[in-house]
C-alpha cells in the first residue's frame, strides 16, 4: 500500500465542511483508508469518482445530523425568546400590536388599489377596446360604432351602449325599480366579455324587445323559475313595452366598467320613435375592438376626413380614443361616463398612505428593538464567554425577529379579517374587498412582512452582536449613544411624516369644504329633484304641477332637462358675428327649461329679463350666461339672434333675452363653461321643487301623496338638491375622510413608538433621576429634561415636513379650478397638534419616573 | 423490550465478527461482505452514531496511522445491552419461526 497517495485536496475539504461537529476529523481518515484501496485497485480517477460520490450520498445524512445538532441551540434560542416576550410585556405589545395594526392596514389598502387597478382587466380584449370621446364628453352620435365596424378594416367589433335608470318592470304582480338598465346591441358580446348562463350570444339579441338578466336579477325576478321566455312588462319615462327575456349572463364583476342587471336589444329604442341613424345626437357609449396591428392613434386621424366624406358631418377633429384601460382612472375630466369612474391621482394618494404607515410602523419596530437589544448586553455577553460565534449571535437576534413579525403577520390576517367591513364602509368600493379572493397579496404580504422583519432585526442584530468582551463591562453608554442617533433621526423621520399627514388632511378637508360652501351662483338649499318617470304623471304633468302648488309648503315648481349644478347636455350654437357677418358658433352646454327654472334656483339676471309667458310663447327664446356673451363678443346681447343647430336638425331660431350672471353649471373641477337656458315650456323630464315655510317632512309627504294619485305604480323616489351636490364630490368626500382615519392612525402608532422609546429612556436614567432628586431637582424640572430631549424633535420634525407637505398639497390643489391658497395656519395648526400629541403621550410616564421616590430608584441596583 | 432491525442486526453481527478490529472501514467492508451490497459512509456514519445513542455500542480512539493522513481510527465495541439486544432478537427470530420448519425448508430451497 502506498502511502503516499492522497486525496484531491477539493474532495477532502468539502468534505471537511459537511464534518462541522467532527472536530478531529477521524472521518477524514476513513475515507482516506477507502481512497488508497480503490485508488490501488481502480486507479486514481477511480479513485476521486468514488470519493466524490461517497460525499454526494453522504449530504442528506450530514444535513440531517446537522439539523439535530443545531436544533438543540435553537431551542434555547427559542426559549430566550420567548421569555423576552412575556418579561417585557409593554414592548412586546407594542412590536407586535404596531406592527400588526400597520400591516393590516397596508393589507387593506393594497386589495383596495389592486381592485381599482384591475378594473375592466376581467375583458380578455381589454387591451384592445376603445371608445370613442367626442370632445368633453364620454358619448357619442348613434351610427358612429356600426360605420366604424364596416368602414375600417381594422376594427374587429364595435358595439353601441346606452343606460337607463329609472326602469319600472312589472311582472306577476311584483314591481321593481331598476336603476341598472343597459340597451345594447348584438355586438356586445363581440367586444366586451360576457358569459350566458343560458341563451345563445349569436341568437339572445335577434327580435327587438329582448332582454338579457343577470343571475342576481333572475333571482331577484323569478326565484327559482327558468326566466328565459318570461315577458317583462317595462315602462321608460314616456313610453311601455313588453320586453322577453331571452338570456341569463352571469353577474358582473364589480370592478367592471361595463355594469347593469339588464341587457336589452338597444333596435327597441326605435319603436319608441328614437333615431339610431341621426347623427346629430349624442347619446349613445360606442366602444370598439381594434384588431392586433390596429392603432387607435392613427385611426383617430382618419376620423375628420372619413366622417366629411362619408358621413357629411364637419369637424369630426372632436372625436378621439380612449383605451378602455384609462377609462377608470384617468378619464375623470370627462362627462357622461357610463358608469362611475376614480381619479389615479386618488389611488396614488392611498398608496401613498398605506406605504406611511408601513414606515411608520417599521420604524416603530426598529427603535423598539435596538432600544431593547442594549438591555441585552449581559446575555450577549456571557453567550459570547461560553463561545457563541458572532454570526450565531446575528443568527440568534434574527430570528427573534422573524418571529416577532410572523406573530405580528398572523394577528394582522386577523385584524385586517375583522376591520375589512369597517374599511369598506369608509372606502365603499365598488364590490366589497374580501381577503380570500386576493390570495395573492395576502402571499406578497407575508413575504414582505417577513422582509421586513429581517431588515428591521439585521441592524440591531448586527449592532449588539459586535459588543467586544473587552471594554468596559458596564459600557454600555457609548453604544447606547450610538443607536441613539439613529433613533433620534428614526423619530424626526416618523414625526415629519405624521405633520405631513396632518397637514395634508387640513388641506384636503379645507378644499372640500371650500367646494361645497362655495357661492354656486344658484341656490340649492330646499329643493327636491324628482325625476318624472311615470308615464302616468308625464302625460299630467301640468296637473301635478298645479296640485302641488296648492299646498303651502311648495314654494315653486320648474321643469327642465338638467338642473344648474349638473348642466352636461351639449350642442353648438350658431350667430351672428358682429364685425364680419360671418356664422360664429359656440359649443355651449344647455338645458332645456320652463318659465319657472330661473326663480326656483334664483339664478340673477344682470341684463334682460326672465322667460315671460307672454312675451315668449310659441317662440324660440334663449337666456345665455356671462361667459357665452363674452365668447360671442356681445355687450349687449338682448334681441341678438341666436340658434341651436347641428348640422343634422333644424335649427331652433331664436332670439336672446336674458342673460344670467355665470354660475358654476358642473363640478368644481371644470372651469365656468357656455351655459344656454333654452324656453321649453312642455318639457317635463325632471321636476325640481322650492319648498318654502312648513315642516319639511310633512310636505313632502303631502308631495307623495299627491304622486301616488297620480302615478302609474313608479314608486315615489325624490332627491334633495344640496344631497346631490354632496354626491358630487362622493369620491373627494370619501377619500378625505379615509385619510382623515388613516392619519389619526399614523399619529397614534407614531405615538406607540414614542410611549416606548420614553418608558425606555427613563427606565435607562432612573438612577440619574434619583441623584437628581435627592440632591434637590423639583418635579417639573425633571419631566421637563426628560420630555424635552423628544419634544426638540417633535419640533425638527416640523421643519423637515413643512415644505414637503406644501409642495405637495399645492400640487393636489392644481386639480380643482376653484381652490383655497394654503395658509400659515394650517402649519402651525400641525406643529401644534403634534408637540401636544407628543407630549401627552410622554408626560406620563415621565410624570412618574420624577415622581418616584429617590430612595427606590437609587437602590435599584 | 425492542428488537432491532435487520440494518441494525447486521451492522451489531459485522462489529461482533470483526472482534477488536471493527472501526468504519473494516466495518464498511465487512457489511459489504455480508450484504453484497455498496454502503455509504453517510449513512454508516448515522446508523453508529445512533446505535451509540441507543447504548448498543461504545467507541474509543486508537493510534492515528500514516495511510490515514495521520488521523486515528475509531473503534466500536459491543457494550452489554448491544449483546443483550442481539441475544433478544435471536430468541424473538426463533420464537417466531418456531414450528414451520416445513415452511422453512421450502423456504430455503427457493
Amino acid at each position: 500500500m502506498k502511502f503516499g497517495i492522497k486525496p484531491p485536496k477539493l474532495l477532502e475539504w468539502i468534505l471537511t465542511r459537511f464534518l462541522q461537529y467532527d472536530e478531529e476529523y477521524e472521518k477524514l481518515g476513513d475515507f482516506r483508508e477507502s481512497y488508497i484501496e480503490v485508488v490501488g485497485q481502480k486507479g486514481l480517477v477511480a479513485g476521486a469518482i468514488w470519493y466524490f460520490f461517497q460525499i454526494v450520498k453522504a449530504i442528506p445524512t450530514f444535513i440531517i445530523n446537522a439539523l439535530y445538532r443545531s436544533s438543540a441551540m435553537f431551542k434555547n434560542y427559542f426559549k430566550i425568546a420567548i421569555r423576552n416576550l412575556f418579561r417585557y410585556k409593554t414592548y412586546s405589545i407594542l412590536n407586535i400590536g404596531g406592527l400588526a395594526v400597520g400591516i393590516s392596514v397596508f393589507l387593506m389598502i393594497g386589495l383596495y388599489v389592486q381592485f381599482e387597478l384591475d378594473y375592466v382587466r376581467h375583458n380578455e380584449k381589454a387591451e384592445r377596446i376603445y371608445k370613442v370621446i367626442f370632445k368633453d364628453q364620454a358619448v357619442t352620435p348613434a351610427p358612429f360604432a356600426p360605420a366604424l365596424a364596416d368602414e375600417f378594416p381594422e376594427v374587429e367589433a364595435a358595439t353601441r351602449l346606452c343606460d337607463q335608470s329609472n326602469v319600472l318592470v312589472r311582472y306577476d304582480n311584483r314591481v321593481f325599480v331598476e336603476d341598472s338598465w343597459v340597451w345594447a346591441d348584438d355586438q356586445l358580446f363581440n367586444v366586451f366579455s360576457f358569459k350566458l348562463l343560458s341563451g345563445d350570444k349569436n341568437t339572445v339579441f335577434e327580435n327587438p324587445g329582448t332582454v338579457i338578466i343577470s343571475e342576481e336579477t333572475a333571482a331577484k325576478f323569478f326565484g327559482a323559475e327558468n326566466p328565459v321566455g318570461k315577458v317583462l312588462q317595462c315602462s321608460f319615462s314616456g313610453s311601455a313595452n313588453d320586453m322577453t327575456v331571452t338570456g341569463v349572463f352571469e353577474n358582473i364583476p364589480g370592478n367592471s366598467h361595463i355594469k347593469g342587471n339588464i341587457f336589452a336589444k338597444l333596435e327597441t329604442l326605435e319603436d319608441f320613435g328614437m333615431s339610431l341613424e341621426n347623427w346629430g345626437n349624442y347619446y349613445i357609449d360606442t366602444f370598439f375592438v381594434l384588431n392586433r396591428r390596429g392603432d387607435p392613434k392613427l385611426l383617430e386621424e382618419k376620423y375628420p376626413q372619413w366622417l366629411e366624406t362619408k358621413h357629411n358631418f364637419k369637424d369630426g377633429s372632436v372625436f378621439y380614443n380612449l383605451a378602455l384601460l384609462d377609462i377608470h382612472l384617468r378619464s375623470s375630466e370627462l362627462v357622461f361616463h357610463f358608469s362611475s369612474v376614480n381619479d389615479i391621482r386618488y389611488i396614488y394618494l392611498f398608496s401613498t398612505v398605506g406605504l406611511i404607515i408601513l414606515i411608520i410602523v417599521f420604524i416603530n419596530y426598529l427603535n423598539l428593538t435596538t432600544a431593547q437589544a442594549v438591555k441585552r448586553t449581559k446575555e450577549v455577553r456571557i453567550r459570547k464567554v461560553a463561545g457563541a460565534m458572532r454570526f450565531q449571535l446575528v443568527k440568534q437576534f434574527l430570528g427573534e425577529s422573524i418571529m416577532i413579525t410572523s406573530i405580528s403577520l398572523v394577528f394582522s390576517l386577523v385584524f385586517a379579517y375583522l376591520l375589512l367591513p369597517m374599511f369598506n364602509s369608509i372606502v365603499v368600493p365598488e364590490e366589497p374587498l374580501v381577503l380570500s379572493k386576493n390570495l395573492n397579496l395576502i402571499f406578497i404580504m407575508i413575504g414582505s412582512g417577513l422582509f421586513l422583519g429581517i431588515i428591521a432585526g439585521s441592524y440591531p442584530a448586527v449592532f449588539i452582536s459586535k459588543f467586544a468582551l473587552s471594554g468596559k463591562l458596564k459600557g454600555i453608554s457609548n453604544l447606547n449613544t450610538r443607536s441613539l442617533k439613529l433613533r433620534n433621526i428614526l423619530v424626526v423621520v416618523q414625526f415629519a411624516i405624521s405633520i405631513f399627514l396632518i397637514i395634508s388632511t387640513f388641506v384636503i378637508s379645507d378644499q372640500l369644504h371650500f367646494i361645497r360652501n362655495k357661492d354656486l351662483g344658484f341656490s340649492k338649499e330646499n329643493i327636491v329633484v324628482l325625476s318624472i318617470d311615470d308615464t302616468s304623471v308625464y302625460d299630467r304633468s301640468q296637473a301635478f304641477k298645479e296640485e302641488l302648488l296648492k299646498n303651502p309648503g311648495v314654494k315653486d315648481v320648474a321643469f327642465s332637462t338638467t338642473i344648474p349644478m349638473k348642466i352636461n347636455w351639449h350642442n353648438t350654437f350658431l350667430y351672428q358675428n358682429e364685425n364680419d357677418s360671418k356664422i360664429g358658433r359656440i359649443p355651449s352646454h344647455y338645458s332645456r327649461v320652463d318659465y319657472g327654472y330661473i326663480d326656483v334656483f334664483d339664478l340673477e339676471i344682470i341684463r334682460g329679463r326672465n322667460f315671460d309667458k307672454k312675451l315668449d310663447e310659441g317662440k324660440n327664446a334663449y337666456i345665455i350666461n356671462e361667459y357665452t356673451a363674452k365668447l360671442a363678443g356681445w355687450d349687449d346681447p338682448i334681441g341678438k339672434e341666436y340658434t341651436r343647430n347641428y348640422e343634422y336638425n333644424n335649427g331652433e331660431r331664436g332670439t336672446i333675452v336674458g342673460v344670467v350672471r355665470d354660475f358654476h353649471s358642473e363640478n368644481m373641477h371644470i372651469p365656468i363653461s357656455p351655459v344656454t337656458l333654452v324656453l321649453a315650456p312642455d318639457i317635463r323630464q325632471i321636476m325640481s321643487i322650492k319648498l318654502g315655510a312648513g315642516e319639511i317632512n310633512e310636505t313632502i309627504n303631502d308631495i307623495e301623496k299627491v304622486w301616488n294619485d297620480f302615478s302609474n305604480g313608479y314608486p315615489f323616489t325624490f332627491e334633495f338638491m344640496d344631497e346631490r351636490y354632496d354626491n358630487m364630490y362622493k369620491t373627494e368626500i370619501r377619500m378625505s375622510s379615509t385619510i382623515n382615519y388613516f392619519s389619526i392612525l399614523a399619529v397614534l402608532i407614531c405615538c406607540l413608538g414614542l410611549f416606548g422609546l420614553a418608558s425606555y429612556t427613563v427606565e435607562q436614567s432612573t438612577k440619574e433621576i434619583g441623584i437628581r432628586k435627592s440632591l434637590g431637582a423639583s418635579v417639573p424640572v425633571i419631566v421637563k429634561m426628560l420630555s424635552w430631549k423628544f419634544l426638540k424633535w417633535t419640533l425638527a420634525a416640523n421643519i423637515v415636513s413643512w415644505p414637503i407637505a406644501f409642495y405637495y398639497m399645492n400640487k393636489w390643489l392644481q386639480g380643482f379650478v376653484y381652490r383655497i391658497e394654503i395658509g400659515w395656519g394650517v402649519f402651525v395648526y400641525a406643529a401644534a397638534l403634534a408637540f401636544v400629541i407628543a407630549f401627552l403621550t410622554i408626560i406620563s410616564r415621565t410624570m412618574q419616573a420624577a415622581l418616584a421616590d429617590p430612595t427606590d430608584s437609587l437602590r435599584y441596583e | 423490550m425492542k428488537y432491532l432491525t435487520l440494518n441494525e442486526e447486521v451492522l451489531l453481527l459485522a462489529i461482533l465478527r470483526l472482534k477488536g478490529d471493527a472501526y468504519p472501514v473494516s466495518i464498511r467492508e465487512k457489511v459489504i461482505e455480508m450484504t453484497e451490497k455498496d454502503v455509504v459512509y453517510g449513512t454508516l456514519y448515522n446508523s453508529l452514531d445512533q446505535l451509540q445513542k441507543k447504548g448498543y455500542l461504545r467507541s474509543e480512539k486508537g493510534d492515528p496511522t500514516p495511510e490515514r493522513g495521520g488521523k486515528s481510527k475509531i473503534y466500536f465495541k459491543l457494550t452489554e445491552r448491544g449483546i443483550s439486544a442481539l441475544r433478544n432478537t435471536v430468541e424473538f427470530h426463533e420464537s417466531i419461526w418456531e414450528g414451520i420448519d416445513e415452511l422453512s425448508a421450502r423456504l430455503k430451497k427457493n
